[in-house]
């Protein structure tokens, strides 16, 4: 967090400190523990009487803990290439019959006819077999990925070792703003929702919709959690 | 000329076989069997409060180990205030009074039927939370959601924590 020299913007007097309450970046310093006395116990007793000030403390404990919670979890990209290579390795396994096509053509039968010294048409051939053979395999490869992010029926194995992070998916303030449509709302299709945002209006409220890793990790499970603000307070 | 047959030959099989996997597949895909949706459901309402007094979690509230996780992780123990079993109407509201003097209305709005012989029913359910003065704190949350799973509305300020409130679709 940004921390600038809170010392230029504290008044002299405590009286008048927190006319309009603490800064940002004395909260900030508040809640990393490194506000000292006697200023702490001022804040602190700011945030007992202030709900905005004890909002904006929550706000920072939750991107605290979202944040060190993404921070130790090992990144999605980071086994990305391990996982192309062992479905290139599986989809080989099963699609035995794709590769067998370069043997219509026999190269040893057809070395007998003794073509022309310039004749290159059996190498434009191979590579012409190939390359269908290759568009053949990526296709099989794409075709059995799942159709929807809820397919069970081809499901793809995806090995991690670690549950994947909670996302943080939207933000929203707008009091004039409408409802938020699912589509722009859901941003991990690979991911299985069991409760999928289909509109939301935060109202005037700063709000966030998180979705919570739960049950297995290969399941990639998430439970929708949507968090308001809540300035007006009981 | 040869080559050019082989080769047909081959863009012929390719061809086929990328038209018998499409058939499988819509195949597969056909509709299951959809039975009659029914008009209403009951719903589990499951009302905490978060605080970061040290107590830890309630046993009460059960197996919910999202709790231990960001952004529920951002407070350290979870006391359960009530859990209400509502039925709910298909168009019509029910309301959940919270601990904060709101009232929190569900509506079910729809039961979709599942489509593919793998899918689940869903349910279509609204929720919004109101303020005592009839002000609106959260106007409209719209969810689809599956039997039996949990989805969260947080944030609250209630006794110096936060109040967090799961509702779920009984199956």
């Amino acid at each position: 967090m940004n921390k600038e020299n809170p010392l230029a913007q504290q008044p002299t007097s405590e009286g008048a400190a927190f006319a309009n309450g603490p800064s940002d970046i004395e909260l900030m310093m508040y809640f990393d523990g490194e506000l000292e006395e006697p200023r702490k116990s001022v804040v602190a007793a700011y945030l007992g009487r202030d709900l905005k000030a004890q909002n904006k403390l929550a706000g920072m404990r939750i991107t605290s803990a979202v944040v060190q919670y993404q921070a130790n979890q090992p990144s999605a990209a980071d086994a990305i290439a391990d996982r192309v290579m062992a479905q290139i390795e599986r989809e080989r396994a099963q699609a035995v019959p794709l590769p067998q096509a370069p043997i219509l053509f026999d190269p040893r039968a057809s070395a007998a006819t003794k073509p022309a010294a310039n004749d290159n048409s059996r190498r434009i051939f191979v590579g012409l077999v190939a390359l269908v053979a290759a568009a053949a395999a990526v296709f099989a490869v794409w075709s059995k990925q799942p159709a929807s992010p809820h397919s069970t029926q081809n499901p793809v194995a995806v090995h991690t070792t670690q549950p994947p992070a909670p996302s943080q998916v939207g933000t929203h303030a707008d009091t004039n703003s409408p409802e938020i449509d699912a589509a722009v709302v859901n941003p991990e299709p690979e991911s299985e929702h069991g409760v999928e945002v289909a509109a939301v209006n935060f109202g005037a409220h700063m709000g966030s919709i998180f979705y919570v890793p739960s049950g297995s990790v290969d399941a990639q499970r998430t439970t929708t959690v949507v968090w308001l603000a809540d300035d007006a307070g009981e | 000329m040869s080559l050019l047959h082989r080769f047909s030959q081959v863009a012929l099989s390719l061809a086929l076989a990328f038209a018998a996997q499409h058939a499988s597949a819509d195949q597969s895909a056909a509709p299951a069997q959809t039975a009659t949706p029914a008009t209403a459901v009951n719903m589990e309402v499951i009302v905490l409060h978060g605080t970061n007094d040290g107590t830890g979690i309630d046993p009460k509230i059960g197996k919910i180990p999202e709790l231990q996780k960001p952004p529920f992780s951002s407070y350290n123990s979870y006391k359960l205030l009530d859990r209400p079993k509502v039925a709910v109407q298909k168009g019509q509201q029910s309301k959940v009074k919270l601990p904060n003097g709101r009232e929190m209305a569900i509506e079910l709005k729809n039961i979709i039927a599942p489509k593919k012989k793998d899918d689940v029913t869903r349910y279509v359910v609204s929720t919004s939370i109101q303020k005592p003065g009839g002000n609106t704190f959260l106007p409209l949350l719209e969810v689809n959601a599956k039997a039996g799973e949990w989805f969260f509305v947080a944030g609250q300020t209630y006794k110096g924590g936060t109040l967090v409130i799961g509702v779920k679709v009984l199956p």
